[in-house]
């Protein structure tokens, strides 16, 4: 498929009315204003891309003008190429302006080549675009001969095996004139006076050496799609399908020995749009009416809720990411169920909140206090061996802590003594019970120099009770600069 | 007709609670609670050691399985740390974090797990969120009852209506001197602010017991010999060189040693 009047075809569309006069887009080049897109009408009148504003306003004084969006036009491709998606899985966007729809093996799905390149031009134009289309045996060639609507490849100009203007030169003052007659010369020769890249060119168009698509949404194994003749325009209605689709994967899976971790529906709405919704699992799932409820949670959670509008005409549910899953037996003492509970739990509340939000405490192999725990995602993380606290013996660390600690001002009997009274927070406290200092020393062996402040802690208690981690950081006379305080946890 | 003297056991006695539910002093405010604080049900927690009185009925729980904790990760009261909890006597392994974001989330977040019962205890960490109002802990009540899951909601600033099961104000108490004046396990003190359908305004303290994750009434708990030096700041070192002091190891509760 070849788009050429994409960029002035989606601003009408996006104004909601066919401009009656001529339009081009122009962009800023070096201080001047360059058209990059026109509309046939602009074109007919022999404005092209490539001529300079005023030069276009000399030709037709009345042309409208807009500015050219490149990363506007690029969305509006990705937009169609996930529309195209309807009609075959391996789709990609070819910019600025072309569609590949490889429909090997799927055109007899819509009744035939013929139908189904119809149908593509009918729903492309319903939306506002013009379309060329081709078919051929590879992407390349068929996009080329969109693009020159031409039959044959060989009849081809010159412009569709290079695009710089010295190549397109050169092969014409070698006497050359269509691709077919390239293709006829030696290919020892044509490397040696036009480059390799020239060559690549060529096997791409023939079927020499055809590009590989590079699809634009992975391909699933595991596919159930459902279409509609009226289109369905409820949730509940989209709900009931999706239930249906899910029981047809989830036998595919059930039949493969396999569980999905990730399961992707696409709801293509009959004006073109396609509303795409993913749910992951932690473990492998087939399980119909637990992922129903996912679905459920991530549909709730959209920041845009699904518009049905006019109504979808086709859902799909793909299932991308599969894991080997074997039939569980439940376990008699109920230890398996709980397992399951959580894990479903954890489902849910991915689904609902993102991932990585679910998170566990991890211990690290540090003195520093406020690096030996810290938290990571619970999915892909293990949980870390704790020290055993000695019995008897108070709590030495806090609850809370504070990264970065907190600075406090500090009224203490001597130096280097315990703390009396500190002020936090613009609240001064009176210490009546400590114990310390515990003399945590800087990593000396990790930084290059060194450096680094040795940190006494105080376990101290306040007038009202309260229990907090202070500590010195730095040692009077023996390490530079005086020390400060600092608050850094809190205790029960 | 029963008696009052039946309905309230003497201190001294201490009763076991009753099944699902966690013994706080196994007396006065045990029976009226109604044999302990129940768990299948959502209790509010106020003041400046309300996390560690939800960390300490998590664990006197006895439940298995993790415990979920939602919280608005911008909050100003640093963040929880594992080797703390560890020395609380729990796993930190078990607790899971999640961060939910603004109240509407964590709300919709708690709901959700409410509903698996394999959890050992929720916290919700509300702070002064104005969207928990008297239907949000009604459905949470509601909720907890149903499926059994022990419900803490953690706030801050003044109380505001509510429909759970208990209100409590948590407070951190002194704690007993050791030796050398250095302050002793965790003492919590609590105030039964307001019950559904039960006595309420009765306040009274506790120690936390790490190692058999159990919580003691503050004046049972014997004051372990402690040198007379040390309660006036002196040195270890130097009370240790007074063996007619340190050889007095009467103990005596808590409560003497402060009014003296």
């Amino acid at each position: 498929m070849c788009l050429p009047w994409l960029p002035a075809e989606r601003l009408a569309r996006q104004q909601k009315s066919a401009p009656p006069e001529p339009l081009v887009l122009v962009a800023n080049d070096r201080g001047r204003q360059i058209i990059r897109a026109c509309c046939p009408a602009a074109a007919a009148e022999g404005l092209h891309p490539g001529l300079a504003l005023a030069d276009a306003r000399a030709v037709l004084p009345g042309v409208r003008v807009a500015p050219h969006d490149p990363a506007g036009d690029a969305a509006c491709l990705g937009w169609l190429a996930d529309g195209a998606t309807r009609w075959s899985p391996m789709v990609a966007a070819a910019p600025p302006h072309g569609l590949v729809i490889d429909i090997s093996g799927c055109a007899h799905l819509f009744g035939g080549e013929a139908s189904l390149v119809a149908d593509v031009l009918t729903r492309l134009h319903r939306l506002g675009f013009t379309a060329s289309h081709a078919l051929a045996a590879t992407a390349a060639a068929a996009m080329a001969l969109a693009r020159f609507g031409q039959a044959r490849v060989a009849d081809l100009p010159l412009a569709a095996l290079s695009d710089q203007e010295p190549v397109q030169i050169a092969l014409r003052r070698a006497g050359l004139k269509r691709v077919g007659e390239v293709a006829k010369l030696p290919r020892a020769a044509v490397a040696a006076r036009f480059g390799e890249a020239l060559l690549a060119a060529l096997d791409a168009l023939t079927e020499a050496a055809p590009q590989p698509l590079d699809p634009r949404l992975p391909v699933a194994e595991i596919v159930a799609q459902q279409r509609f003749a009226q289109p369905i325009a409820t949730n509940d209605a989209v709900r009931v399908t999706l239930e249906k689709l899910l029981l047809r994967c989830a036998v595919q899976m059930g039949a493969r020995g396999v569980g999905g971790r990730l399961f992707a529906l696409a709801l293509y709405r009959a004006d073109g749009h396609v509303a795409q919704v993913a749910v992951e699992t932690a473990e492998p799932q087939r399980d119909c009416a637990v992922l129903l409820r996912l679905f459920d949670e991530r549909i709730a959670a959209l920041n845009d809720p699904l518009d049905p509008g006019f109504g979808y005409d086709l859902v799909r549910l793909a299932v991308p990411v599969t894991h080997a899953l074997d039939e569980t037996q439940l376990g008699l003492e109920g230890g398996q169920l709980a397992e399951t509970q959580l894990a479903e739990l954890v489902d849910r509340l991915t689904a609902r909140l993102g991932r990585g939000r679910i998170r566990r405490l991890v211990r690290a192999d540090t003195h520093i206090p406020e690096q030996a725990s810290f938290d990571l995602p619970l999915a892909g993380s293990a949980p870390s061996l704790w020290h055993a606290p000695a019995p008897g013996e108070p709590p030495a660390r806090p609850i809370r802590v504070f990264d970065p600690p907190q600075p406090i001002e500090v009224l203490a009997e001597v130096p280097d003594g315990p703390p009396r009274r500190f002020r936090w927070r613009r609240q001064v406290h009176d210490v009546t019970a400590h114990e310390g200092p515990e003399r945590i020393a800087a990593e000396w062996w990790r930084r290059k120099d060194g450096a680094g402040l040795t940190r006494d802690y105080w376990r101290v208690e306040a007038a009202d009770g309260r229990r907090f981690w202070l500590f010195r950081h730095g040692l009077y006379d023996r390490e530079p600069g005086p020390p400060r305080w600092y608050l850094h946890g809190l205790f029960a | 007709m029963p008696s009052v003297a039946r309905l309230v056991p003497p201190v001294s006695a201490r009763v076991p609670a009753a099944a699902g539910r966690v013994a706080l002093d196994g007396g006065r405010v045990d029976a009226a609670l109604g044999g302990g604080l129940a768990l299948a049900g959502c209790h509010e927690i106020y003041g400046p050691a309300a996390t560690a009185l939800a960390l300490m009925l998590a664990l006197a729980s006895a439940r298995s399985g993790p415990i979920l904790w939602l919280a608005d990760p911008r909050g100003d009261d640093g963040r929880l740390y594992g080797a703390g909890l560890a020395e609380l006597g729990g796993d930190p392994g078990r607790l899971w974090l999640v961060a939910a974001g603004a109240a509407l989330p964590m709300l919709r977040a708690a709901a959700e797990a409410q509903r698996c019962a394999a959890l050992a205890c929720l916290v919700i960490e509300a702070g002064s969120a104005s969207a928990v109002d008297l239907t949000v802990t009604r459905r949470l009540q509601l909720a907890a009852a149903a499926s059994g899951v022990f419900t803490l909601l953690l706030r801050a600033g003044l109380p505001r209506p509510s429909a759970a099961l208990t209100r409590w104000q948590a407070r951190a108490a002194p704690a007993r001197r050791l030796a050398a004046n250095a302050p002793g396990p965790p003492r919590l003190a609590l105030t039964l602010e307001r019950q559904r359908g039960g006595p309420a305004d009765l306040y009274l303290e506790l120690e936390w017991d790490r190692d058999r994750r159990r919580f003691l009434p503050a004046n049972t708990v014997a004051q372990p010999a402690i040198p007379i030096g040390a309660a006036f700041g002196r040195r270890a070192a130097d009370v240790g060189r007074v063996p007619a002091v340190a050889a007095r190891r009467t103990p005596r509760p808590a409560t003497e040693i402060r009014a003296a």
